[in-house]
């Protein structure tokens, strides 16, 4: 086992901060890496040190990192989720210059970033895989295959994931041209044209399943999550356990994505994603190898840090607990806290964050790196925290979350919360009866305050106006902000 | 001066703060406002109900409220105000970028005919794509937006001149 490392995290946001917490709390030495727009963000300030790594897209620049690393003296690189968490060419380069990449082996990635190549790993391990291609489409579809196949089907990116580079084809008459349009975004978002065909499950319920190894022959499963809720399939609400799901499933589920791990003899953190038809029938989709947005759900009902372990196995250390020793407690829910408005058809809205007041209490977690005056920019995802509530069973959990939502206070631009709260306090959502359409159907009422409560604010309004009527609306100083934000920094890096 | 109309999304409050009590609409509502810091944290003491509010003065006459986790921009105005500012029918045919992005393509030229619902620009931003579409039918005046190009929000990308 490995004694020193030094940890350089290849990310920026709420992902990077939260890898730098566990840096910190085990000792361990953390390096940042930002771009020029994220110069005044939070894991800069967080990290032992921090490197610049120049123009905004940097974040994909492998080069850049690995000579950041190697600047800074780091011996491994953690690379969070997005950016190059899934590049297998990252993970081999990281590891051609003789340092640690904290992750599964490239070769992993690879296999795994290859969705037919997965599918076919999956079938060979007994894993239900769903009826499609078994290999990439050809250029010129024959008309018979198209007349052959049951619609709607789904034409997907072979290089996609994550719930990108999927179209949906109705009939055979449209499918030539779904497909053109596929290859085509694939090329230009994955680099690779690559197509494949796979039936489309009609009512799924998105259900996965977290494993962590540690390469030399473990593995481990650490409970299941649900993420039906989600958007253009981006998942927006995650939860632990699974709502309603019958035990014998659930143990199904369990075996189903050890023998994967076991077959890749697995190494770090991995999810195992599964589409649960309205028979209760499980198809695998993917494996994502990497930290998932949604892991706190996880670490909620198991009482573990993923981050922790994930170093652990970086270290070479063997897992440190049985299969028999894990335990899952309560339920956990996540909503993610988005810049985007639901009045707007959810286009992402920026600006500068005027006020922010985060949830807190019993059963309460918040991970962000937003603070009270930062510039919210087009440049990233538009994720701005994630709040998990815990609670001894799903009921619980959920008035937790919907206290926490209604504490939670942000000012200056748009977000979903209003919407949040509105799935979260459906009928549909309460009964755990939910679907990945549920949010195509949901109609979101127009949250229109109660009478009474705006007759209140909008005499606030006008009392506020009042007072401020001289100042006509002068701009006011930004001064106390700063000094509040020089003190909280210097707080975080321990300068005073 | 102390008559304000407060407009909160579709519904508007005429606030009387003159004289002995105060009044929303007609009816007696009494409230003191208290400032809780200099960033904008208040507290109104409204009959029964104290109620925690954040104040800040955007743009010209609105203020942004955030009550609990919700947020409300209320738009402010005194009477002269009012009287100044008649609401202005706005020429909505044109297009704006209702974000900062990168345009990514422009799929009309000048002289162009088009028709509501049409897009007209894609825009990227937070590594999204978005497709902006024409309001109405029209024909394109000016095309102010080069693929490639990174613009601010409310600039101008497509002007168009209606046809009703």
């Amino acid at each position: 086992m490995k004694k020193n490392i030094k940890v350089l995290i290849a990310n920026r946001g709420e992902i990077a901060l939260r890898v730098l917490r566990t840096c910190r709390e085990m000792g361990i030495p953390s390096v940042a890496v930002y771009t020029d727009v994220d110069e005044l963000a939070l894991h800069v300030s967080y990290a032992n040190e921090a490197v610049s790594l120049g123009e905004r897209n940097s974040y994909l620049d492998i080069e850049k990192i690995i000579q950041a690393a190697r600047q800074s003296g780091a011996t491994a690189i953690h690379p969070g989720y997005g950016f190059l968490a899934e590049n297998a060419e990252f993970a081999k380069a990281v590891e051609e210059a003789g340092l640690t990449f904290i992750g599964p082996r490239p070769e992993t990635i690879a296999l795994l970033g290859d969705k037919l190549a997965s599918r076919q790993v999956a079938s060979e391990c007994g894993l239900p895989v769903l009826p499609g291609s078994s290999s990439p489409l050809p250029l010129e579809l024959p008309l018979e295959m198209a007349r052959q196949v049951s619609y709607p089907v789904l034409v997907k990116a072979a290089a996609g994931g994550g719930g990108r580079g999927i179209r949906l084809a109705m009939s055979a008459e449209e499918l030539p041209e779904v497909i053109a349009a596929a290859r085509q975004e694939a090329l230009a978002a994955f680099g690779d044209d690559k197509v494949f065909l796979e039936s489309m499950v009609q009512q799924a319920r998105h259900i996965e399943v977290q494993i962590l190894g540690d390469g030399c022959g473990n593995v481990l499963c650490l409970g299941e999550r649900e993420c039906s809720i989600q958007r253009r399939r981006q998942k927006l609400i995650e939860e632990a356990p699974a709502a309603g799901l019958p035990e014998s499933i659930r143990t199904k589920l369990y075996e189903a994505a050890f023998r994967l791990g076991h077959q890749l003899n697995y190494r770090g953190l991995g999810t195992v994603e599964f589409l649960l038809d309205a028979q209760n029938e499980f198809h695998f989709i993917e494996v994502n190898p990497r930290i998932q947005v949604e892991h706190p759900v996880t670490e909620m009902v198991t009482g573990m840090d993923l981050v922790k372990e994930q170093l652990m196995v970086a270290l070479g250390a063997p897992l440190r607990m049985l299969q028999d020793q894990v335990e899952l407690r309560g339920a956990a829910i996540e909503a993610r806290i988005l810049a985007e408005d639901p009045a707007q058809d959810f286009l992402p809205s920026t600006g500068k964050i005027s006020f922010l007041k985060e949830a807190g209490g019993p059963g309460i977690r918040i991970d962000s790196a937003v603070y009270q005056g930062m510039q919210v920019s087009a440049d990233y995802d538009s994720l701005l925290a994630k709040i998990i509530a815990w609670g001894e069973n799903r009921p619980a959990a959920i008035r937790r979350i919907r206290r926490a939502l209604d504490e939670f206070q942000i000012g200056g631009l748009a977000t979903d919360l209003e919407f949040l709260k509105q799935i979260i306090n459906s009928t549909r959502f309460r009964a755990g009866n939910i679907t990945t359409t549920y949010l195509e159907e949901f109609q979101p009422s127009d949250a229109q305050p109660e009478s009474e409560l705006e007759r209140a604010v909008a005499l606030a309004a006008a009392l506020y106006a009042n007072e401020h009527h001289e100042r006509k609306f002068s701009a006011k100083t930004n001064a106390l902000d700063f000094w509040q934000h020089t003190a909280w920094q210097e707080q975080m890096t321990g300068k005073c | 001066m102390s008559l304000y109309y407060v407009t909160i999304g579709k519904n508007e409050y005429r606030v009387d703060l003159n004289g002995a009590q105060t009044k929303v609409n007609g009816k007696p509502l009494e409230g003191r406002l208290h400032q809780l810091n200099g960033s904008g944290l208040h507290m109104l003491q409204c009959e029964k109900q104290t109620l925690e509010l954040f104040l800040d003065s955007q743009e010209k006459d609105t203020l942004e409220i955030l009550v609990g986790s919700r947020r409300v921009l209320a738009k402010v105005e005194t009477l002269p105000q009012r009287l100044n500012h008649p609401r202005t029918e706005v020429n909505n045919s044109d297009l704006y970028s209702p974000m900062p992005g990168l345009i990514v393509s422009v799929t009309v030229s000048v002289g162009e005919h088009v028709e509501q619902g049409q897009t007209l620009v894609a825009l990227e931003s937070m590594k999204m794509q978005m497709q902006l579409r024409a309001a109405c039918n029209g024909r394109v005046t000016h095309v102010a937006a080069q693929p490639g190009q990174q613009v601010e929000k409310n600039a101008l990308l497509v002007r168009v001149d209606s046809e009703s």
